[in-house]
């Protein structure tokens, strides 16, 4: 069994890393900026114990940990359903994710978690319930470095609200994405024109919520008054993470809704949709 | 002094002074202004002498409250011999506009609300750069000249001066005392820091309280606590050196030097008790009070406090840094952890902002000990000078009398009718010592800062906060929390250090202020409770360090309280109560 790396196309197999791993792993191989991680495939659920994974696992922890310079790795783990048509997506057990996870033996404890949630007897139940097989539930596991983002944004490459071609969107704020993605936070707004990359348009804002990482998980908090009214995003930041949607808009050959973030001083790129509606 | 005396008229408004303290201004505009006297930091009428040069050392403290951004000036005023402070705005306004501001505040407070926040925007931004840097501003900047200062001073031969040297260096002198209270602003953002600190760490950790916050700046070491531990080590040296020992159980205050100069085995402990008056005797009860003798020059209070330590048994946690140190780092470690998932910049303002207040905790107590005590102990040491020159000379009848004449005086000493002065002044203080001053005169504000900004916040928790009044309630009292804890004692009402001999092991120690001198006294009592002050004075700083319960700003406390009751203190609520009546405790204490 070996583990499978993303950006590494033997993981683009959604038979075998699930359809999450899948897409992320062919978005890292088209952008570098894309945590690293690495996929535990399918086969590894039938395999007899989970603990036969730790060799690859702990190898793999240290790779990263030597890579990046880092006296810990700090990563999510998330299961990676591979049954992956739109309904079946959502159920019960295909869905567990585990956030801040601090070492080998951390992972291991996570991965088993996952796949004792698919087999469990309410996701099984679910499936006898949609009729698809119990014999075999099929589960892969993400294990992907967690970004302790500084500042978070959702960016459009066209403009969301008038369907403008020529604008690129910016959505920030403080800490991990939660905030904005759950409407809990008013993020600050930046315009950035895709012909030459300038910025037409500020509105900061009031950023009273924030999500940021606690032991075991995450939690959103207040922001504190002083950094509240401050911008989340300098100039330069923001032309960044423009250009990151500008080139994979080009990539892809359409619009695109990402979700990147800035920690340590690096812009970080999370997830990458097409955009499906607009004007 | 009661507190009685407050204001009776309403903003803007004339207040009338009592007809027992009518006022004759000198200019005339004075009236217009507010002026406010100060029980916490004078006790009484100060001195012509004296009066200047404390004046002299507010006046230097302008530089500061430019330098912080904060468009006010302070100015004093002898009024019928007592000291007032007023604090006026640098540019005063034309009063059609104050009247328009007090009307605005009743009719449209919200836009009122709104004005004084853009007006008060800018107080303090000037500091934060300062606050950036806190530490080398206060141990490469600001230090090195106070005790350029203080050594010149100590390095004045005053007895090997000629009269026209003694007048130079009193030029000097008042030049200096002026220098050292501009110095003396390191209060502004040394609060700054305490302030903003204990206010993020509240807004980031939810449910933490300000007394929590404030753990993570305790622990170091600082000249206050030296001074007190070096007591405490003396205490236990004449525990194992018997006759020592014995002298200061045996004999009172006044009575144990000269009974141990009389003793050889005690020459050692003379020795190292004459070390300590020197590297920590040289201060006055407080910092204004240049009439009374510093501890150097009669170590009652000193003998006295280490008389109680003496009886003391007990080990006092708070007399081994060590150990508190460590429960600090232990606090600062988890925060850090924490907030390890935090964004950058809240972390940077973090162990920003915890490292300035750390080394404000430390310059808290540091400034007093440099400026408050040894500046002060010199200008006395200076005055005294004058005057033991001019008693000796027969143009004075006692040495004292030197603090009722001026500097312009003792400067053309030849044509001034010195004695005739002396006697008018003596009497014109004696006359008014037993009147009680008014808290405020002149004209009352026309409209008040509701909210100062952060600034004006950290200030009100120091010594500058607002005198509270109005408590009726003769069994309870309520402040703010200064130090954490319960503790149950018997009230001793202390007004002053002199009745300092009055604290038994144990008791509450209710006073009005308690400066540094004080602090000796917080290993005997086992809670303090004060009239004035706020989380960030001296009086509540230092109980933490000792870890005993305090309750500070109380208002009335001293007024409100008699000597013998038990009294309750719950540092943590900030309330004070009576358990149990005077009349039947002391019963059962005795039973």
């Amino acid at each position: 069994m070996n583990l499978l790396w993303l950006g590494d196309p033997k993981s683009f197999d959604v038979a075998l890393v699930g359809g999450k791993a899948a897409s992320l792993s062919r978005l890292a191989r088209m952008d570098q900026r894309v945590p690293d991680g690495f996929c535990i495939p399918v086969t590894a659920m039938d395999e007899a114990h989970p603990l036969d994974l730790r060799d690859e696992i702990f190898a793999a922890v240290s790779d990263l940990m030597a890579c990046h310079s880092l006296p810990e790795l700090v990563v999510a783990v998330r299961s990676s359903a591979v049954d992956e048509d739109g309904a079946a997506a959502s159920f019960a057990g295909q869905h567990e994710t585990y956030l801040n996870i601090v070492g080998a033996d951390a992972i291991i404890q996570a991965v088993t978690r996952c796949w004792e949630s698919a087999r469990s007897e309410r996701a099984l139940e679910y499936r006898r319930q949609q009729g698809l097989s119990v014999d075999h539930p099929q589960l892969a596991v993400l294990v992907q470095q967690l970004v302790a983002s500084e500042t978070s944004a959702v960016v459009f490459s066209a403009n969301p609200i008038t369907g403008s071609r020529d604008e690129i969107m910016i959505n920030a704020s403080w800490g991990l994405g939660e905030s904005i993605v759950g409407g809990t936070v008013t993020p600050d707004t930046f315009i950035v024109r895709k012909s030459d990359l300038v910025i037409t348009s500020r509105i900061i804002a009031d950023k009273q919520r924030m999500t940021v990482s606690v032991p075991g998980g995450t939690g959103e908090v207040d922001v504190p008054r002083f950094l509240r009214s401050q911008p989340s995003l300098n100039d330069e930041q923001a032309i960044e993470m423009a250009q990151l949607a500008l080139t994979l808009d080009a990539t892809m050959n359409r619009p695109v809704d990402i979700e990147c973030a800035f920690a340590g001083g690096k812009l970080y790129l999370l997830q990458c949709r097409p955009i499906t509606t607009l004007q | 002094m009661s507190n009685s005396r407050t204001p009776t008229s309403t903003s803007g408004q004339p207040n009338p002074a009592p007809a027992d303290f009518s006022v004759i201004w000198d200019d005339p505009n004075d009236a217009r202004q507010t002026w406010t006297f100060d029980p916490a930091h004078f006790s009484g009428p100060i001195a012509p002498l004296s009066y200047v040069f404390v004046a002299a050392f507010f006046m230097g403290g302008n530089a500061g409250f430019e330098g912080a951004g904060l468009p006010f000036q302070v100015r004093v005023r002898r009024l019928n011999t007592y000291l007032y402070t007023g604090i006026m705005p640098k540019s005063a306004p034309p009063e059609a506009v104050t009247k328009a501001m007090s009307l605005l505040n009743r009719a449209a407070p919200g836009v009122y609300k709104s004005m004084m926040g853009k007006m008060t925007a800018g107080f303090g931004k000037p500091l934060n750069p300062i606050i950036e840097r806190f530490e080398p501003y206060w141990l490469e900047e600001l230090l090195p000249e106070i005790k350029q200062h203080i050594a010149y001073f100590e390095s004045s031969d005053l007895r090997g001066m000629s009269l026209d040297q003694l007048r130079a260096h009193l030029v000097e002198t008042l030049k200096r005392v002026e220098r050292m209270g501009a110095l003396h602003g390191v209060l502004l953002p040394m609060l700054f820091a305490m302030s903003q600190f204990e206010e993020l760490y509240c807004e980031l950790f939810e449910g933490a309280t300000t007394l929590d916050a404030l753990r993570l700046t305790q622990g170091f070491n600082n000249k206050t606590m030296e001074g007190d531990r070096a007591l405490w080590r003396l205490s236990r040296l004449a525990r194992t050196t018997p006759e020592a020992g014995a002298i200061l159980s045996g004999h009172t205050a006044g009575e144990v030097i000269p009974a141990l100069e009389k003793s050889a085995a005690s020459q050692q402990f003379l020795a190292d008790l004459h070390a300590w008056l020197a590297q920590y005797g040289q201060r006055l009860n407080s910092a204004f009070a240049l009439g009374e003798p510093s501890w150097i020059e009669d170590p009652t209070l000193a003998i006295q406090n280490l008389q109680a330590y003496v009886a003391m048994p007990d080990l006092r946690p708070e007399m081994e840094p060590a150990a508190l140190a460590a429960g600090r780092e232990k606090l600062v470690a988890e925060a850090r952890a924490r907030l390890a998932g935090y964004p950058q910049p809240i972390v940077a303002r973090f162990e920003t902002l915890l490292k300035a207040a750390q080394v404000a905790a430390i310059a808290h107590e540091d400034h007093n000990y440099w400026i408050d005590q040894r500046l002060f102990y010199h200008v006395r040491r200076l005055i005294m000078e004058f005057g033991g020159r001019l008693a000796q000379a027969g143009a004075l009848e006692a040495v004292t009398d030197v603090f009722y004449l001026t500097p312009d005086e003792l400067q053309n000493g030849r044509d001034v009718p010195m004695k005739r002065l002396v006697q008018e002044r003596k009497m014109e203080m004696e006359r008014f010592s037993h009147v009680t001053p008014p808290l405020m005169l002149g004209t009352t504000p026309a409209f008040e800062l509701t909210d100062g900004g952060p600034l004006l916040r950290a200030l009100f928790k120091g010594e500058m906060n607002p005198v509270k009044t109005g408590n009726r309630d003769t069994n309870k009292v309520k402040g703010l929390a200064g130090s954490a804890g319960v503790a149950r004692g018997t009230a001793r009402v202390i007004h002053s250090l002199a009745e300092a001999g009055r604290l038994k092991p144990g008791d509450v120690l209710v006073a009005i202020y308690t400066e540094p001198p004080w602090t000796p006294l917080f290993a005997t009592a086992s809670a303090v409770v004060t009239d004035t002050g706020g989380v960030l004075s001296h009086c509540a700083v230092v109980a933490r360090e000792y870890r005993i319960p305090a309750v500070v700003g109380t208002g009335n406390a001293t007024t409100t309280f008699k000597d013998g009751q038990l009294l309750e203190v719950d540092g943590d609520a900030g309330t004070v109560r009576v358990v149990v009546e005077e009349a039947e405790h002391e019963l059962a204490l005795a039973g």
